[in-house]
């Protein structure tokens, strides 16, 4: 009994809502507008809103990876480009080995200096260095290190100016830091000396940390 | 004659609306302006200077060098 009294009741209700909807217009208009909002914000939410952020994402996508593609298009051809200056000077760079070398090859640079004094008749009195490493991987590569060689030169005033003119002028530069003439007059002939001291650079081979595959 | 007030409900569901709105348009906004990661790593992209001072080289060969045996 009472559930069939309440069915009765629910059915009144229900009845009176769907006559107020169909009388009033205000009840109409403001159950519309509330299930458009609602149909709206799902659609947006749940449909516009994911491909609209799909097609920014996929955008700025293709426009990132239009930009490499221009980047690694100017690079390959600056590479060509450095690949033929590199063939056409090919014989010219190798002088670099001999200008700048990784190591310090102070053997081969005293036989550089005997020759530039042999050249003006000039002869070595003394000839110093610095500790030279015979190792140098455990140096720092990439960057300048230097020999400091002190020699000292005998002959006349004007051998000796072009000797030191003929150092500074060396492939393999020599960078006088101090100069010194001197003369010995304690035998009967008089000796002039010249001591230079000064540096002769190297640049040991930078060996990349991480190599790129 | 009063004028009939919106019910709550209503202005509720138009102020949700409207921030839905402006969340979507920032969301689209950041989708189309913020720069993905570059796929490839900076060190390949680096540039290439393809110039080579061939005047210093030059000078170079005009330095004086004795081959050995000289």
């Amino acid at each position: 009994m009472g559930n069939q009294q309440n069915t009765q009741l629910y059915r009144r209700y229900i009845a009176q809502l769907a006559t107020a909807y169909r009388d009033r217009s205000d009840i109409r208009m403001f159950v519309e507008m509330l299930l458009t909002s609602l149909a709206v914000f799902l659609f947006s939410v749940f449909a516009i809103r994911p491909t609209l952020v799909t097609i920014g994402g996929l955008t700025t996508e293709i426009s990132e990876k239009q930009d490499t593609i221009n980047t690694m298009d100017t690079k390959i051809n600056n590479l060509i480009a450095a690949q033929d200056l590199y063939t056409k000077n090919n014989t010219t760079l190798a002088l670099l080995d001999t200008a700048v070398p990784a190591d310090p090859s102070i053997a081969q640079y005293i036989k550089q200096i005997e020759s530039v004094a042999s050249a003006h008749s000039v002869s070595v009195f003394t000839l110093n260095t610095n500790n030279i490493p015979i190792d140098t991987s455990s140096q720092v590569g990439g960057s300048e290190q230097k020999v400091t060689l002190s020699i000292t030169f005998s002959g006349d005033y004007s051998s000796l100016l072009a000797t030191l003119k003929d150092l500074e002028s060396l492939r393999r530069p020599f960078l006088p830091t101090t100069n010194a003439l001197s003369l010995d007059e304690s035998n009967t002939n008089s000796q002039l000396f010249l001591s230079v001291t000064g540096d002769a650079p190297y640049w040991p081979i930078e060996v990349p940390q991480n190599p790129t595959q | 004659m009063k004028k009939r007030q919106s019910p709550f409900l209503v202005k509720f569901a138009i102020l949700t609306l409207i921030t839905s709105f402006v969340w979507i348009s920032f969301d689209v906004y950041r989708a189309f302006t913020e720069r993905p990661a570059p796929s490839v790593s900076a060190e390949i992209l680096a540039p290439v200077d393809p110039t080579l001072d061939t005047g210093l080289l030059d000078k170079l060969t005009n330095r004086v060098y004795f081959v050995e045996g000289q």
